[in-house]
């Protein structure tokens, strides 16, 4: 999971143009500046680059929804990836 | 069928008092499946609009289960592009008189909700084919798209939250305190369609007639009064249109809690967004995000992912298409299509305007401009206006002749 983070933190910074992007799990679109919805789904096509997976519409709309955060994001890539 | 009448409230309270002392899920979800029947019967008894609905469910469900068993995307696009085309021929859009013969659009078929209809099986469709819902049963989705809470104008529950509700029903509500909140919004909600809104229409009925009544005397009215009139006129149908819609939601959002089914929000103090495309995840927020997933999302995803440098243009685009669409389903006129341009452009030019700020000041000044009270207020005051203006060219009952639209495009000698 540690490099799982690590990767989809190399992501974070790539699409946010933020080097200084230190990931945890309990971050959410209010701690990262600039993570709007239309840089939500440019994330989404980055991440979905980088690990060859696909997230469905709505676990799209589901990873902005209040209460969900960098973790819950973590977990659905585990998931899709069989390492969760 | 009217939500604030009091055979509804009264059916209503009989329902929310009555539901828990059925026995057992089973005949709960059984009284539920014949209340449904029943709305939809008097909502619209005429037999052929019940086949037509009954082909519609099925088909969804069956393409729905057929393709995500196949994965079969082609099938599914090619259904999804039927079915819009049938749900526009029998919205009977005006815009396509020059393209269908007239015949076509002059059919008898009218089916109670259909819109709502149309929304919740494009969800269920994608939805079930990506394998976000698992195992959906008939029965659960049956009494999904005939919900008699949601069937008239939403909110647009989304299915898993409805099965949630219809495998294991919440509790009755907790506490006293539950229930009288409850009751509480249904009666804000009754307040806001029979007392405010309808006062609302009234006077904008009768300023209508005032229109009619100087058009046909020689003398125009003052400049003055004319100015009044118009600024009355302006406001009072947006507002109108709020506390109708928005009266409607808060009477089936708490009728439904006293069942214990948690419906939507639908509304967030809309004439306070900064932009129109703050405005659409406040106002009718179940139909904005229903066209951010369902339109938006695929179409910019798709292409952004095949010319990556260019997505920020085809951002544009989207937002552009997504609302001018959304603008168009609110009509079935000609003035619609101005309607959904000015949305179209509004939520396209809100997009522009943040990514010229973010040019010019980068991300700090892009918060210090987010963060200041003055922008706030002004950029408010201004998206309420712009929208306000844009409800002139929305469909009313008014003669063409008593609408301030017809007095503004007569002053400005068009």
């Amino acid at each position: 999971m540690d490099e799982l983070r690590a990767q989809l933190q190399e992501v974070f910074r790539e699409v946010f143009d933020d080097e200084e992007i230190a990931l945890r799990d309990e971050m959410t679109g209010n701690d990262i500046e600039g993570w709007d919805s239309l840089m939500h789904l440019n994330l989404i096509i980055a991440v979905e680059s980088r690990f060859g997976v696909k997230f469905a519409t709505s676990e799209i709309s589901n990873l902005r929804n209040d209460g969900e955060n960098v973790g819950s994001m973590v977990s659905l890539l585990a998931k899709k990836l069989g390492r969760g | 069928m009217n939500v604030a009448s009091l055979e509804f409230l009264l059916g209503l309270f009989a329902l929310g008092a009555a539901f828990f002392l059925l026995a057992g899920h089973l005949s709960r979800r059984c009284a539920l499946f014949v209340l449904n029947l029943a709305v939809l019967y008097l909502a619209n008894p005429a037999p052929l609009s019940w086949i037509l609905l009954g082909v519609f469910l099925v088909t969804g469900y069956g393409t729905a289960l057929w393709a995500r068993a196949r994965s079969a995307k082609g099938a599914v696009a090619l259904y999804l592009a039927v079915f819009t085309l049938v749900f526009v021929i029998l919205k009977r859009y005006d815009f396509l008189l020059p393209l269908l013969p007239g015949l076509i659009l002059e059919h008898p078929i009218l089916i109670t909700g259909l819109s709502y209809i149309f929304f919740r099986q494009v969800h269920f469709i994608v939805d079930a084919i990506q394998g976000q819902i698992e195992n959906p049963s008939f029965w659960t989705y049956l009494n999904y798209q005939l919900n008699f809470f949601c069937l008239l104008s939403g909110p647009i529950q989304r299915y898993q939250d409805f099965a949630s509700y219809w495998v294991a029903p919440e509790p009755p509500p907790a506490s006293r305190e539950e229930v009288l909140r409850a009751f509480l919004r249904i009666l804000m909600g009754v307040g806001k369609v029979t007392v405010l809104a309808a006062a609302l229409l009234m006077a904008y009925d009768r300023m209508g007639e005032w229109r009619l009544t100087w058009l046909s005397q020689a003398n125009a009215a003052p400049l003055p009064v004319t100015l009044a009139w118009f600024l009355g006129m302006l406001y009072a149908y947006p507002l109108y249109v709020y506390l109708n819609f928005a009266g409607y939601c808060d009477i089936v959002i708490g009728g439904a809690f006293l069942i214990g089914m948690r419906l939507p929000e639908n509304f967030d103090r809309p004439y306070l967004s900064r932009n129109l495309i703050d405005f659409w995840t406040r106002w009718h927020r179940t139909l904005g995000f229903w066209v951010r997933d369902y339109i938006f999302t695929p179409l910019y995803m798709a292409l952004a992912k095949r010319s990556p440098q260019a997505a920020s243009r085809w951002a544009f685009a989207c937002y552009f298409v997504a609302f001018f669409l959304v603008g168009m389903w609110h009509g079935s006129n000609l003035k619609i299509v101005v309607f959904a341009l000015l949305h179209g452009i509004g939520v396209s030019a809100a997009k522009l305007w943040e990514a010229w700020l973010l040019k010019r000041g980068g991300r700090a000044g892009l918060r210090k401009y987010l963060e200041s009270r003055p922008i706030r207020a002004l950029a408010v005051f201004l998206t309420l206006h712009y929208f306000v203006f844009t409800v002139l060219f929305f469909p009313t009952h008014l003669a063409a002749e008593a609408t301030p639209l017809h007095a503004l495009l007569a002053w400005l000698q068009w």
